[in-house]
């Protein structure tokens, strides 16, 4: 996995927080241990590798359920197989879980303003767009807005039953 | 100080008018905030789920001291809010992200305080403070679109609504949508949108 966070680092760091923090393949495991850690003691958030051919491909994961069923999916890929559909499908894979399996209500997703293809996949999905919340994120000692997507569990199943 | 860190400071009183101040709550404050609280509890319990339900002075004593905690680590600032020195509501910034340079804000007020701007004046107040001295850059605050009364408070500062964050909270069964407020230290206070 480190393998492909470090050569895909600089488009990675534009996006997201953390891969600054991860400079060699020792920080990485022992952010991987932390995060593990905290899920063992049930955050119940998960992480999960994509896998493309057999190939690693990029992650997918999701947080902490907050009060009140709402979680959020975060996600990245490797550059060179974007375009492909490989993260929509992921998603859905992981959005079908929550909902079919684990009785959530509502699913979160938010995506730079400026990342385009990280944007098509809520919406490919049917995701509605809620807003943008200005200065949301900070990444890189820039500030930057993002776009907030969700999906109620009654739109996933009439989607599912349509598709 | 660097420019992109926060400042981690205690919670100072805050005048906000000749009639309302805002004072640090204390943990000596836990049974006059249960007794706020019962005496509102009906009305509040549509809306929050924070001082609800109402519990013994012990357990609420607990729960200040882990705010307390909290604040002194620059994760929250809690005031209770009184007019001409009675016990008219309570005001806090909770969820402080350093990273990101955020808080949240929680409000109620108490039966009788309301109606006459007193939160309006107060939210002004803890934005003020919060963007000069503790170096954030945004504020949210969020209510359910049905409570007219709370949304009004951040609209008549001329804060802007970011989003409707959709089925997002439930309380007492009731699935709520949830309108989501940011003051931006950049914009503050709000000028009116370019046309």
């Amino acid at each position: 996995m480190w393998k492909a966070l470090d050569a895909g680092r600089d488009y990675i760091r534009k996006y997201l927080p953390w891969m600054s923090a991860y400079k060699t393949e020792a920080d990485h495991t022992a952010g991987l241990n932390t995060r593990r850690n905290e899920a063992d003691n049930f955050d119940g958030s998960r992480g999960y590798i994509i896998e493309y051919n057999g190939e690693l491909a990029g992650a997918v994961g999701f947080g902490t359920p907050k009060r009140d069923n709402d979680i959020e999916i975060g996600y990245w890929l490797r550059l060179d197989l974007q375009g492909r559909g490989i993260v929509t499908r992921s998603v859905g894979k992981i959005i079908d879980m929550l909902i079919h399996e684990m009785g959530l209500h509502r699913i979160t997703i938010r995506a730079d303003t400026s990342n385009l293809p990280s944007r098509g996949i809520p919406e490919r999905l049917g995701f509605k767009h809620e807003g943008t919340m200005h200065d949301g994120g900070y990444v890189n000692n820039e500030y930057m807005d993002l776009e907030i997507y969700s999906m109620l569990d009654h739109e996933w199943l009439k989607r599912s039953k349509n598709a | 100080m660097s420019a992109n860190e926060i400042n981690i400071l205690e919670t100072p009183i805050l005048t906000v008018s000749d009639s309302i101040t805002l004072r640090p709550s204390e943990l000596d404050d836990a049974e006059i905030y249960l007794q706020m609280v019962a005496d509102n509890h009906d009305r509040l319990s549509e809306w929050l789920s924070a001082p609800m339900p109402p519990t013994t002075v012990e357990e609420r004593r607990k729960a200040q001291a882990a705010d307390l905690a909290r604040g002194e680590d620059g994760k929250g600032h809690w005031w209770l809010i009184e007019e001409d020195g009675d016990l008219a509501g309570t005001i806090a910034f909770h969820n402080i992200e350093a990273t990101n340079r955020l808080a949240m804000v929680g409000y109620w007020l108490a039966d009788g305080f309301t109606g006459k701007g007193i939160m309006t004046d107060s939210l002004h107040a803890i934005i003020d403070w919060a963007f000069s001295e503790l170096n954030l850059i945004r504020i949210e605050i969020q209510c359910s679109i049905t409570n007219r009364a709370s949304c009004a408070i951040p609209e008549r500062l001329g804060i802007q609504r970011e989003a409707i964050r959709r089925q997002s909270e439930i309380k007492k069964g009731v699935v709520l949508d949830m309108a989501s407020y940011a003051a931006l230290a950049d914009n503050w206070p709000p000028k009116p949108p370019a046309r």
